[in-house]
């Protein structure tokens, strides 16, 4: 205590020798110690003399000296509290501050550094974190959805799979995930991430803000802060939520008569025999639902309970919880439990904290192979084979007899038993993860102080999966019974050295910090399987484990990489009106080869607080300030370890001899770019931030221009190279993505009663492919989609359709100048391919066209709160406007030249029925013009991704303290909450929130799980 | 105090910067597996190269394994295609539309595969110090097997590029002639006949020996109408040096997997069953053929090819000298009447085709045979991992192809004695005997019908068809039309070749797609 103490005196000392030293002029030393509401100290708060630029700042126990004039008034301010005016009477006094309600004085967290949300120069997005967490996701990505303006989030409803975040569009062809820096930890927010513990998120969107993280920062950063203790006794705090889950839509697919008359037909156009299952041995009891055996209602819980407290010097923050998410279909799960302490403590010039997440996950995802996609296969199957029959179905390959098509006349179908695969194979995925950071804080001076982080993030992967023999779909012959294990061990540890300076200079006000960063990684996985397990008397499969069964396959190998960074910023403030921002990072990567390794990201940022200038005065506009930025990024996460060598695989065999000796081989198949180096980009932000009304307006608004060159990506390479493996990574392409962005919240005047704010996110985002590597290539075409300079990346490229001819003559009317017919092929009811390009013939190459984009024309958030007396109700809608997304599960029922089940009410063309969508079709014919109405390269599959959603609606009510004060709550939340419960959408799919299946293809629905309707009721607590 | 704060700020310090040595470190070695800049250096190195070679023969699209067959086979007019998968049936009905299609992309992508491979030995195998005669050896197979690839590349798809130095990713090559591509494979074979033993011993066996070169040169020849180098070529397995190695051996020998290697092989894919079958190159690669689940019968395998029956009949217009059926269509169709006797007695993998209870349609069906595991997988459904050897070139071939040389010369007496041995294997009297004094023309006819009965299934029949003239005259095209359905969809001038995969012709600009396919 007496230690402490001195060290007190000496930085009040400090701090006074610095202003002395400065040449303020000394009248009258007034000192006073600030502090919130709840009694904790008021570190940073500025203390101005009104009318002159003297001002000081409290130091970290709220305590300040200042030299004023008698008679003068003090001007009291900090981030997150109403400022004050105080006449400066006295040598000595404590002010406590009440808390604000706009946000401009919110701190927001830049990397390194804090500063007030006022002080920004950069784009910094920041998330009302209580509006996140109405929403049950697995990871923060998925919570975020619709709240900032500017950042795009898609959503699988998988159960435990991440959400696909771009911030400001995709500036690479990368995985375009944001960096994620948890606690001044560089990670990623996985599904192991309790969203309760987050005090608050920031999202950093420009090259100036995110420049302090070099090149990882590309993508954009979210900062994510967690809870800390509070002085005081310990508070305890938590929650529980329970609620079911679903699919919000299913396909309207035929039953077993609907499905056996056009089948009949189909099969009879094709001059095909009809299967005897639609004949003689057609079974009207059979009337299989595909999807209510695949689909089920699931179920969430989630609990999570919090103790914080705290001294003066020292404070902590336990948090527990458990989320268990049993999904939508049959043997699914996904269940996460988590243990999170942070504490800090100061002594002296020192302060260490630490904040440390253990968690546990469990993942039983649905399974698949690569032929089988669930959500295709559960509509293509037939309503007329049974889920299971042993007496028809059962056999050797097939011992529970599940309903499959038979290779014979009896039932043919290339559909899968989904239901037999959930039950055949059995994977589980368990991670166990450690992730957090120590630091020591060491003051050397006021205003300068060394900063020690180190930070560190281990998990233990286990995989278990074991497949039982059986057959799950015609002709894929069964697999031996087969146990897979997997280990896997990720590490990665910061260290990072910060020397932090922070310093008012009368009106000049610099922050600076500079510092070293490096991070390795190592992710080293072994795996193990065996094949040939042998079931007990029963058919039952206990022993499972690798010390059964024979042909033992392991493997391992081991990535590494390294990342070594220096950073430097210097923040400078003019009189709060004119603001500069300096930022270099220098990054050296392991990634690339030698002459390639280092790169340089710096970037610069001004702004203007017009509403300061004196010749400013205006009554409605509190608050004007005007920022500009621009700045360089560097991006290499592309690239995984020693890809600028080509490998050599050691895998392949050739057998030769009367033994049969399978002697080893080995040669390179995947080819690799030597001169691999940074992706670049640089941005240009200019914005406005706009506070009206008393306060109660706020708008910020953002035009920005991202050029990223060098952007590394997997081209497709030709096939005539032989590479196999994947294409490997070049520097190949330019992107540019031009950006406007709106954020506008209304607050209502605050009352006792009745309360209500509201805010409008919008964006709007331009993407363009501005070039391409080499000379000859100007477009790369992955699937149906092609990505061309001067378009944006992925755009549908396929055949347009003109209708369905219904007649010959109109066949033969369709005619070049030549008098050729265009489709000399087709008959009545084939559809009409538009000759694009006018030579005459049908082409399916050269006759594509341009036929939408992946990328909506703009989306918007829309948040609603309003509160009355105890009562709470919030809304959350989001809207995606104006892109295509490819239908390929519709795709699959509708092409009709297969044995698959058919939507309701599809109706091909016939002589006799004319009036439909549908053209002609049969299953199996030889036909050309069937071979062209199938083509999967037609507009015919596209359709609109637009969509209105209400994202969540929560209505809550907070129970009165006198009810519960007995059982010592101090306060009682209840509510329920509705989660993507009304789609407002034409597309027919089950869901337009695509993810894609990657960036070229990235409107495309291949059947994706599909986001999910989540009804929930729960209580939040504290006492 | 102060004092020990500074020590303990200098020692945090200290240890942060020791610390950071390793961590900073950007040069990591890679411990997984060696790369470019430490490979080809040694004699193992370059054998583990020509090995890998080899290895991609296990790939579907590889020649002869899964999808081959349905290009030289049952595309072909001696079968056609029931596929319950559209495209695959396109290929075989002659009017694909979906040239990407996994088939199609697979079948141009893995030949590519090959070629690079034997690219990469060629290319690096000559500066590496190792024993002399080995590394000619080595090459010499790289360049027999890189003649193999490019044989398939140029009777599929016509034009293609003629790639011999190892590929760079940014390569966007041009297409050759299919004369310059027809040159190429001849001078490899040349090269690598010159340097090839002539057999191998024990583990080595089933490697490229100077039987296989000569042989493949002379069915390149053949395929070109040069009858006077293939002659040339042939002749060493006739009567030349290598005459003592070759003979004809039981029919049905080649076709099964414990008569691998025999003396009728001259050249064999030499599969492995093994029980996991890794699609790609893996831990788990498959060393066995995926062939036999494709045209399995019902019950068996997917069935998507059938054989026509005109090809039964082929059978059937001659007896044997004992007054019996030609023991080769057993072997080559199965069918109710695969046994003489019929249905009751024909077997369909282990059991009576009449226990099958096939309803009507598929009753009248044939399967081809060679190549099925019917005769060890009794009553089992065929997997992705057979044994069976496929026979490349086997002597039969070589001497139907002599024949067929001598014949277009002009020297049709010498022709005869070499039919003459493929059909007294079968039982058949010779065709001296039988079918004494036939004129240059008549001979060719007789010919088609012995490569018929003697290696339908065997991946031969489109390019023979390609060689007399099918695919670009109207009344023989008719011909084919008449045994084939499928053939109505044939335009001359386009359905020659296979259309390249349209993804190929999207990132190389440089590629022409195949006339009529536009």
């Amino acid at each position: 205590m007496k230690q402490k103490r001195r060290l007190f005196k000496f930085t009040i000392s400090m701090a006074v020798a610095i202003l002395f030293g400065l040449g303020a002029f000394a009248q009258r030393v007034i000192s006073g110690t600030l502090k919130s509401p709840t009694g904790e100290p008021l570190s940073g708060a500025t203390i101005t003399i009104k009318g002159t630029n003297k001002s000081a700042v409290a130091d970290s126990k709220g305590v300040f000296t200042i030299d004023a004039a008698e008679g003068s008034t003090l001007v009291i301010s900090s981030v997150g509290y109403k400022t004050r005016e105080v006449a400066a009477t006295g040598t000595a006094f404590n002010e406590t501050l009440e808390a604000a309600e706009g946000t401009l004085t919110d701190v927001v967290v830049i990397g390194y550094q804090t500063v007030r949300r006022k002080d920004l120069t950069g784009a910094v997005s920041v998330i009302n974190t209580a509006q996140s967490n109405r929403n049950v996701a697995s990871t923060v990505a998925e919570s975020i959805q619709g709240l900032a303006a500017g950042v795009t989030v898609r959503n699988s409803g998988a159960p435990g799979a991440g959400a696909k975040i771009d911030i400001r569009g995709a500036g690479t062809f990368a995985n375009n995930n944001p960096l994620y820096i948890i606690d001044g930890m560089y990670s990623d927010a996985t599904p192991d991430f309790n969203p309760n513990d987050i005090e608050s998120i920031q999202i950093l969107k420009d090259a100036s803000a995110a420049a302090i993280y070099g090149s990882r920062a590309a993508n954009g950063v979210i900062i994510i802060t967690t809870k800390k203790g509070k002085e005081g006794p310990m508070v305890i705090s938590g929650g529980i939520k329970a609620g079911t889950q679903q699919f919000h839509k299913r396909y309207q697919m035929m039953d077993n008569n609907e499905y056996r008359a056009l089948a009949q037909q189909l099969f009879i156009a094709g001059n095909n025999p009809v299967p005897t299952i639609l004949t003689t041995d057609f079974n009207p009891a059979i009337n299989t639902n595909w999807q209510n055996e695949f689909m089920r209602t699931g179920n969430i819980q989630d609990y999570n309970l919090a103790l914080s407290g705290g001294s003066s010097t020292a404070n902590y923050y336990v948090s527990g919880s458990y989320f268990k998410n049993k999904g939508p279909v049959i043997d699914n799960l996904f269940e996460r439990g988590s243990l999170r302490v942070n504490t800090s403590g100061k002594r002296g010039r020192f302060s260490f904290g630490e904040n440390m997440l253990l968690s546990y996950t469990r993942d039983n995802p649905i399974a698949g192979d690569i032929f089988t996609n669930p959500f295709v296969d559960i509509i293509t199957m037939i309503p007329v084979i049974p889920l299971k029959d042993q007496a028809v179905y059962g056999s050797a390959t097939n011992p529970d007899g599940w309903g499959i098509g038979l290779n014979n006349s009896y039932v043919n179908t290339l559909a899968a038993n989904v239901p037999s695969l959930q039950s055949l194979q059995r994977n589980n995925q368990y991670n166990f993860k450690i992730r957090g950071n120590v630091f020591a804080d060491f003051r050397i001076i006021t205003g300068l102080t060394y900063k020690f982080n180190v930070g560190a993030e281990t998990s233990f992967d286990r995989f278990k999966g074991f497949r039982r023999p059986g057959t799950t779909r015609q002709g894929t012959p069964s697999p031996v019974a087969t146990a897979d294990e997997n280990r896997g061990n990720f590490r990665s540890f910061l260290y990072e050295h910060t020397l932090n300076f922070d310093k008012a200079f009368g009106s000049h006000k610099i922050a600076a910090v500079a510092g070293f960063s490096n991070q390795t990684f190592e992710n080293e996985i072994l795996t193990g399987q065996k094949t040939g397990f042998v079931p007990d008397a029963n058919g039952n499969y206990i022993l499972t484990n690798l010390n059964q069964g024979q042909n033992p396959i392991t493997t391992s190998f081991t990535d590494k990489w390294n990342i070594v960074g220096f950073l430097g910023r210097v923040n400078y403030t003019y009189s709060d009106r004119y603001l500069a921002s300096l930022t270099f990072r220098r990054d050296g990567s392991s990634l690339f080869g030698p002459s390639y390794r280092w790169g340089n990201f710096p970037s610069a940022s001004v702004a203007w607080r017009v509403s300061r200038e004196s010749f400013f005065s205006s009554k409605l506009i509190n608050d004007l300030k005007v920022r500009a930025s621009y700045g360089s990024l560097g991006n290499s996460e592309f690239l995984r370890p020693w890809q600028y060598f080509g490998s050599i695989n050691p895998f392949p065999r050739a057998v030769f001899g009367a033994n049969e000796v399978e002697q080893l081989g080995a040669t390179n198949t995947r080819l690799a770019n030597a001169n691999l180096r940074w992706e670049t980009k640089k941005t240009t932000n200019i914005g406005i931030d706009a506070v009206l009304l008393n306060n109660r307006l706020n708008i910020t608004a953002e035009y920005f221009i991202a050029k990223t060159n060098d952007v590394l990506v997997d081209l497709p390479i030709s096939l005539t190279t032989g590479n196999a493996g994947g294409s490997p990574p070049v520097n190949a392409a330019s992107l540019k993505n031009t950006g406007f962005e709106l954020a506008v919240t209304y607050k209502s005047t605050p009352s006792r009663v009745f309360k209500w704010d509201a805010t409008i996110n919008f964006t709007s985002i331009r993407n363009k492919v501005t070039s391409f590597g080499d000379t000859t290539t100007k477009y790369t075409q992955v699937g149906d989609a092609r990505t061309q300079i001067g378009r944006s990346i992925g755009e549908w490229y396929v055949l347009k359709t003109g209708g369905i001819f219904q007649s010959q003559a109109e066949i033969d009317g369709y005619k070049n100048k030549d008098g050729n017919l265009i489709q000399p092929w087709a008959k009545p009811g084939d559809l009409k391919y538009i000759d694009s390009d006018g030579d005459g013939l049908l082409n399916t190459d050269r006759d594509r066209v341009y036929a939408g984009s992946p990328w909506a024309k703009f989306e918007m958030g829309f948040l609603f709160n309003v509160s009355y007396k105890n009562f709470s109700l919030s809304m959350q809608w989001y809207t995606v406007v104006g892109n295509k997304l490819y239908n390929r599960p519709r795709y699959q029922v509708d092409r009709m030249d297969q044995n698959n089940n058919f939507r309701k009410g599809a109706n091909p063309w016939t002589p006799q029925n004319t009036n439909t969508d549908f053209p002609r079709a049969a299953i199996g014919a030889p036909d050309q013009g069937i071979q062209f109405n199938v083509l999967p390269q037609t507009d015919r599959w596209l359709e609109s991704g637009s969509y209105l959603r209400l994202r969540n609606i929560e209505l809550g009510y907070s129970i009165p303290k006198n009810y519960l004060g007995k059982i010592g709550f101090t306060s009682t939340r209840i509510y329920i909450s509705g989660q993507n419960l009304l789609t407002f959408t034409k597309y027919t799919g089950l869901d337009p929130d695509i993810t894609g299946v990657n960036i070229f293809e990235r409107g495309l629905d291949n059947g994706q799980y599909p986001a999910l309707r989540i009804l929930s009721a729960g209580i939040n607590f504290g006492f | 105090m102060k004092k020990y704060i500074h020590y303990l700020v200098a020692g945090l310090f200290l240890v942060a910067v020791a610390s950071c040595k390793k961590s900073t470190n950007l040069d990591i070695p890679n411990p997984n597996v060696p790369d470019e800049s430490n490979f080809w250096q040694t004699s193992n190195d370059a054998l583990l190269g020509l090995n890998a070679v080899y290895g991609n023969f296990y790939r579907n699209g590889a020649p002869y394994s899964r999808w081959l067959p349905f290009y030289m086979d049952v595309r072909s007019d001696d079968g056609y295609s029931t596929s319950g998968w559209n495209e695959l049936r396109s290929i075989s009905g002659l009017n694909i539309t979906q040239y990407s299609f996994e088939v199609n992309y697979d079948t141009w992508w893995h030949h590519w595969r090959g070629v690079y491979r034997a690219n990469q030995v060629i290319a690096k195998v000559p500066a590496i110090s190792m024993d002399a005669a080995l590394k000619a050896r080595y090459i010499g197979e790289a360049k027999f097997l890189r003649a193999l690839y490019y044989y398939d590349l140029v009777t599929i798809w016509g034009n293609v590029p003629l790639i011999l130095v190892p590929s760079q990713p940014s390569d966007k090559p041009s297409q050759s002639t299919p004369e310059q591509v027809w040159a190429q494979i001849e001078n490899d074979l040349i090269e690598s006949a010159a340097v090839l033993p002539p057999s191998y011993n024990g583990d080595e066996l089933g490697r490229a020996t100077t039987g296989a070169a000569y042989g493949l040169l002379g069915r390149v020849y053949l395929q070109q109408k040069k009858y006077t180098q293939a002659i040339d070529a042939l002749k060493w397995l006739i009567d030349g040096a290598g005459q003592p190695l070759y003979d004809l051996v039981v029919f049905e020998n080649n076709f099964r997997h414990t008569t691998e290697n025999n003396r009728e092989s001259v050249f064999e894919v030499q599969f492995k069953q093994r029980p996991e079958n890794g699609g790609d190159d893996g831990p788990t690669s498959n060393v066995g053929t995926s062939r036999a689940p494709f045209f399995a019968p019902p019950g068996h395998g997917f069935t998507d090819a059938n054989m026509h029956r005109w090809v039964v009949h082929e059978f059937l217009k001659e007896q044997t000298v004992a007054g019996t059926r030609d023991p080769r269509l057993a072997i080559t169709a199965l069918y109710d009447s695969t046994d003489e006797r019929g249905p009751d007695f024909s077997q369909v993998y282990g059991s009576s085709f009449t226990s099958k209870n096939y309803d009507n349609n598929i009753k009248n069906r044939v399967w081809y045979r060679k190549y099925l595991d019917d005769y060890f997988r009794i009553n089992d459904f065929e997997v992705f991992n057979s044994p069976v050897n496929f026979r490349v070139i086997r002597f039969a071939d070589v001497l139907l192809m002599y024949a067929e040389a001598l014949n277009a010369l002009g020297r049709t007496a010498e022709a005869y004695a070499h039919v003459d041995r493929v059909r007294e294997r079968a039982g058949l009297r010779k065709l001296s005997v039988s079918m004494p004094g036939l004129n240059q023309a008549q001979f060719l006819q007789q010919l088609m019908h012995e490569r018929i009965t003697e290696l339908s299934g065997e991946s031969l029949r489109w390019n023979d068809l390609a060689r007399w003239g099918y695919f670009d005259d109207a009344a023989k095209l008719a011909e084919l039309k008449a045994r084939d359905p499928e053939f109505d969809n044939f335009v001359i001038g386009r359905n020659k070749y296979m259309p390249i995969p349209q993804v190929e012709i999207d990132i190389n600009p440089n590629l022409k797609q195949n006339p009529g396919w536009n």
